[in-house]
């Protein structure tokens, strides 16, 4: 059953187009995979759907509702997770599931928490305040704040950050379930491939743009490698601004093909020596 | 907006927020109350004019420092921890979200705010304190000193809140408590400082203060004035908080907040 | 902002914008921050228009009084304290204020008569000590009594400034030795420094009794720069030390 939709959403910020013409059909049941390079427009997008920002053209209907103009009508079949989780400090996570079925005007149900609890393995932390909780706990606890009221659509980005090789099963069942109970589950993740299995649909995005998803083996996405000799001067000046690849003697840099421009400028000004320059076509299978 | 109201209740008893605000109105209360007593001749004080004292030492500046720091708090600790995005999710409009967090924290700050005052009441009515000035307390009465002492304090409450329903927005707009309480303070200091238009002073919100202890220290009160000036500061918080659930409707989480 | 809300707060802002300008329709112009200084004028002129209609009220009577007392209008005062008198003969506080304004009058005597009522309807520490500043003008010899009874009161009732009480006994005792001994002037100029904050109009009696008494130039000379300085000194009340820190 189609429970989402986005229609032409555009989003400029000053005179950037993060997003431009993104045109989507989701249903409930499935688990949708969101991948893109860093600064594609993933989270932008993530956020626009959550109502956390306003598009600047188009529409999302969540049920055919418009959630920018009607978000309370449809706040409470939205749950999400963007970024990193956001938690009070002097609250226990069972306060913090209370607060959220409260904000969501739902009446508090401890069997409901419960259960929550152990499906995400966070039962013995429940007592705790969370200012004493390790990056995997908020993780844990943010997601189940995103799903304590039941909501249809489920939104997770990067759930899996922070997470050992043990949470990350956990959580990839735990995203199974909310498949089996009917939901809409939108995942986004830099690491797809700890997910890949699960995933119903992928969706791609480039450069503000949606990737036809029905092609999605055949999209490209250029990417640029730059390689610099390895002394200890060009590594200081990269390293702050850049994740550095090390091989043999030489150093190099990934990065897209939009950001090609603003990179040589920053090697030029700060006088780093260009070894080499490679221009790879990454398919979507790179990032599986 | 009653349940947002309970919410936000919630958070802030449970963040322990109100214990700054108690310790710091404590601190302001009752130690400039043993300070006017100690530093004075005691033939010279009784218990109106130690009362007096007290809102004389802290209106202009204390009292609406404090208030600006609390509601902004309020704010500013919700973008810090980024939990905005959590209350923003809810089923409640932006609106309710605004103005329930507002009625919270004015009922805290209110609480606070009396139970100090009544405290600091109660321990100016056990020093030892006689004689007669400005006002012949003899010829007043407990009773009456109390009236005005409650009347002094609800009047001084609504210019307060008003101050804080001001810190609410500016902290709405900058997102930050230390840049909050530097603007709402200058505005303050600048008004203290720079002399406006006497036609001015009486319809801004700021420097109220001075306004109600002065008239409830007259023998017979200037009420119309007290309430005129009561009606001012509703007015400026009534237009703050609009202001401020004008902004947070069109507000839009930037990356990274 | 939904159209309802805008709705009610526009309505409310209407209400609140009437009301202040019915309340400045009403009020005049007279803004609270300059009243400080013409409070007193208004409300002599508000407690005139009461007692009007409720001329019986001792209460009110007694405000006024004091307000014209404050206004240097003695005259006034008095036949206002005079109404409490009649209407509650045993009211301390009116015959106090009474004494009170007759000092300030320079009639002495009347204000010396009054005292002495005061300390039968109120025989506290602080009516003895009054009676005793102008016990020196008319009766010297009982002056150091009535100190002596204002001491033993404050000490009795435990006052705070008991220094205060010590200060002025020591004073008259010392007026007293200066008395017997024929030193009329030291005696008076004693009373003088001896920090005791007392009416205007005393102290310069005080000083006039001096210098009509035997001085040497010296003296003279001081005592008259100290008239000089209490004539030009602004308030009612004042002590030496008011006048010897310039």
């Amino acid at each position: 059953m189609e429970v989402l939709e986005l229609i032409d959403i555009h989003k400029n910020i000053k005179s950037h187009k993060i997003l431009t013409g993104i045109n989507l059909k989701m249903n409930t049941g499935e688990i949708i995979g969101l991948i893109g390079s860093n600064g594609a427009g993933k989270s932008t997008l993530l956020k626009i759907i959550s109502n956390l920002l306003k598009p600047s053209e188009g529409e999302v209907l969540i049920n055919n509702i418009n959630v920018h103009d009607n978000f309370q009508q449809v706040a409470n079949e939205i749950g999400y997770l963007i970024e990193e989780p956001v938690l009070y400090p002097y609250l226990t996570a069972k306060e913090h599931l209370h607060l959220a079925l409260k904000l969501h005007g739902k009446p508090i149900n401890d069997k409901q928490i419960n259960s929550l609890a152990t499906m995400l393995d966070i039962t013995p932390f429940l007592h705790k305040k969370t200012k004493n909780y390790s990056m995997g706990m908020k993780q844990k606890l943010g997601i189940a704040c995103a799903v304590i009221h039941n909501p249809d659509i489920v939104i997770l980005d990067e759930p899996t950050n922070s997470i050992d090789i043990k949470g990350i099963n956990l959580i990839k069942k735990f995203i199974l379930q909310l498949k089996s109970q009917g939901k809409l589950v939108i995942v986004s993740s830099h690491l797809l491939q700890e997910i890949k299995n699960i995933c119903d649909h992928y969706i791609m995005i480039e450069n503000g743009e949606l990737i036809n998803t029905d092609s999605l083996s055949t999209a490209k996405s250029q990417q640029y490698l730059i390689y610099f000799k390895e002394t200890p001067e060009t590594q200081n000046k990269l390293e702050p601004y850049y994740p550095l690849h090390k091989s043999k003697e030489c150093i190099s840099i990934e990065i897209s093909h939009t950001d090609l421009n603003s990179t040589l400028k920053f090697i030029m000004d700060n006088n780093i020596h260009i070894s080499d320059i490679e221009k790879v076509e990454l398919s979507f299978e790179n990032f599986l | 907006m009653i349940e947002v109201m309970k919410i936000e209740l919630y958070k802030i008893i449970k963040s322990k927020q109100y214990i700054f605000l108690v310790v710091s109105l404590f601190l302001f209360i009752i130690v400039a109350l043993l300070f006017m007593f100690y530093n004075r001749d005691p033939n010279e004080i009784n218990l109106f004019s130690l009362i007096y004292q007290v809102f004389a030492f802290n209106s202009d500046i204390f009292f609406p420092t404090v208030s600006i720091a609390f509601f902004s708090s309020i704010i500013t600790k919700e973008f810090q921890d980024k939990t905005i995005k959590m209350v923003i999710g809810s089923v409640y409009t932006r609106q309710n979200i605004i103005i329930g967090k507002f009625l919270a924290s004015s009922i805290v700050f209110s609480v606070a705010f009396l139970i100090t005052v009544l405290t600091a009441f109660f321990i100016a009515y056990l020093l030892p304190i006689s004689s007669i000035i400005y006002i012949d307390y003899e010829q007043l009465g407990t009773l009456n000193v109390f009236g005005r002492m409650m009347l002094i304090t609800l009047s001084t409450l609504v210019f307060l809140i008003s101050f804080g329903s001001f810190a609410f927005l500016v902290a709405l707009i900058v997102r930050n408590q230390g840049l909050t309480m530097l603007i709402a303070i200058g505005l303050l200091m600048f008004y203290i400082l720079i002399p406006s238009p006497d036609w001015l002073t009486d319809y801004i919100f700021i420097g109220k203060g001075v306004m109600f202890y002065t008239a409830f220290s007259f023998l017979e009160i200037p009420y119309l004035e007290a309430i005129k000036t009561v009606l001012v500061c509703i007015l400026y918080l009534l237009t703050f908080i609009i202001c401020s659930t004008i902004f947070f409707n069109r507000f839009e989480l930037k990356d990274g907040s | 902002m939904t159209k309802k809300s805008t709705l009610t707060f526009i309505v409310i802002s209407i209400i609140i914008i009437s009301g202040i300008i019915t309340i400045n329709l009403f009020q005049g112009k007279d803004k609270i921050y300059q009243q400080g200084a013409r409070s007193n004028e208004s409300q002599i002129e508000k407690l005139e228009i009461y007692l009007k209609e409720n001329e019986e009220d001792p209460t009110a009577n007694l405000n006024l009084g004091l307000r014209y007392y404050h206004d240097q209008q003695y005259k006034k005062a008095i036949s206002k304290y005079k109404k409490v008198i009649e209407l509650e003969p045993d009211n301390a506080l009116a015959w106090h204020r009474l004494a009170n304004t007759h000092v300030l009058q320079e009639d002495f005597q009347k204000a010396f008569n009054v005292r002495q009522k005061v300390v039968e309807l109120e025989a506290d520490a602080t009516s003895y000590l009054n009676l005793s500043t102008l016990d020196v003008l008319f009766e010297p010899s009982t002056a150091l009594k009535h100190a002596k009874i204002a001491l033993d009161l404050a000490e009795k009732s435990k006052e705070d400034n008991i220094d205060y009480f010590k200060m002025w006994h020591d004073a008259l005792q010392q007026f007293d030795k200066q008395q017997k001994s024929g030193d009329i002037s030291e005696g008076f100029i004693t009373l003088i420094k001896s920090e005791i904050s007392l009416e205007k109009t005393l102290l310069l009696e005080y000083i006039g009794r001096a210098l009509n008494a035997d001085v040497n130039k010296e003296t003279e000379n001081e005592l008259v720069e100290l008239r000089g300085k209490i004539h030009s000194y602004q308030s009612n009340i004042l002590d030496y030390s008011d006048l010897s820190s310039g």
